[in-house]
């Protein structure tokens, strides 16, 4: 039965639930990862790290194979694929919020002609070649409440009419600058030195504003407040966003974003990430 | 939690013949360019471009698909029901929306 959980939360939980996670970590002791209990509580197998990254594919698997020899024999399951978070990058709630779709992951290439002014001339290799991924995926959500999502539409429903979002809700995207999932890394709010995003409607056709959106973020934080590991980073971003004239209401928005992350003092000249925001109504 | 991400993502290797696909750019595909790159800002083209060199591929993402229970009480009954372990994978986010 896979079940993903926020330890944090199930901290707070009054259902049993507290209790029961509570106990599998007694019985293995784990930050997190992943355990295999019985239906009774009991912990048949557990794992937090692995001793050889690109092999823990298969020392998943070997946890998994010892939990199910010592629970026993158990029948295949017939589950069919769902949609845990079925409004992630989609729809507007009830209550007007929205939940944008955010990824990232360090990248390489897009041209040297795009290298951001400050960066050492030995990491210009960075920028060799076709824009492409050089690491592992973050997935992240952020959900934005009503009147931050509001901000997105046009006031004026003409060409070339612009406007500034407000910096709250640009601070709220600076934790794309890093791309890291770690809570130790992510940037925060509060982090950001400067968070401008602004938007201009590009054109006004068959009902629907072609916005074009651009914006430009820096960000200082001390990774767990240890002044021995300072962290900045700095990016662009460029989207576009459908705007329905007679819904009154966005219809879609891309935006990707374009960071360079320096961690301590980064001698040797920054690393780069890329981000990307997404989201679409029904 | 990167690493529980990466051996799912190394499970799911193949589980998914979409292959590289890239979806959910749903109004990006018809939208006429909004400048050209002569003019230094980029068409609707080449942010989709840019934005599926970043976002997982529809294969990396297969492991979303999986029926994740995320209430542990919950998981605890159908478990029971079922006659079977619960896989419980736990993290300090939201392990299916932040990793």
């Amino acid at each position: 039965m896979p079940a993903a959980i926020n330890l944090y939360r199930v901290r707070k939980a009054t259902d049993g639930a507290r209790e029961l996670f509570q106990s599998v970590q007694r019985q293995k002791d784990q930050y997190q990862g992943v355990w295999i209990v019985s239906p009774e509580g009991k912990v048949l197998a557990g794992r937090q790290d692995y001793k050889d990254f690109k092999n823990g594919a298969v020392e998943l698997i070997e946890t998994m194979d010892a939990g199910l020899k010592a629970f026993g024999p158990v029948e295949p399951r017939r589950a069919k694929p769902t949609n845990p978070l079925p409004h992630r990058g989609l729809g507007v709630q009830a209550d007007g919020s929205i939940t944008l779709a955010l990824y990232g992951r360090q990248v390489l290439g897009g041209g040297r002609e795009t290298i951001p002014a400050g960066v050492e001339a030995s990491r210009a290799w960075l920028w060799d070649g076709a824009l492409r991924a050089d690491g592992p995926t973050m997935i992240d959500s952020l959900t934005l409440p009503s009147e931050d999502w509001s901000a997105f539409a046009p006031q004026k429903l003409e060409a070339g009419a612009s406007w500034s979002l407000p910096e709250s809700v640009a601070r709220k995207l600076v934790r794309l600058l890093t791309a890291s999932s770690d809570q130790s890394g992510m940037p925060r709010p509060e982090d950001a030195t400067v968070a401008e995003l602004k938007a201009v409607v590009e054109s006004v056709e068959g009902g629907m504003a072609k916005i074009r959106l651009a914006g430009r973020w820096e960000m200082a934080r001390l990774v767990e407040g240890d002044p021995k590991r300072p962290m900045s980073a700095a990016a662009t971003a460029e989207g576009a966003a459908l705007y329905d004239v007679e819904r009154k209401s966005v219809r879609s928005l891309l935006m990707v974003f374009d960071s360079t992350i320096r961690h301590g003092r980064s001698e040797g000249g920054p690393n780069r990430a890329g981000a990307v925001v997404e989201w679409n109504s029904p | 939690m990167k690493t529980m991400l990466a051996l799912l993502l190394a499970l799911s290797e193949g589980a998914n013949p979409a292959g590289d696909r890239v979806e959910g750019l749903l109004a990006i595909p018809s939208f006429a360019p909004l400048g050209s790159a002569s003019e230094g800002k980029p068409s609707g083209d080449d942010l989709a471009r840019r934005a599926a060199a970043i976002k997982p591929s529809e294969k990396e993402l297969t492991w979303l698909g999986i029926p994740w229970v995320m209430d542990l009480m919950e998981a605890q009954r159908l478990a029971r029901d079922e006659k079977r372990p619960i896989f419980l994978w736990a993290t300090g986010d939201d392990p299916l929306e932040r990793c």
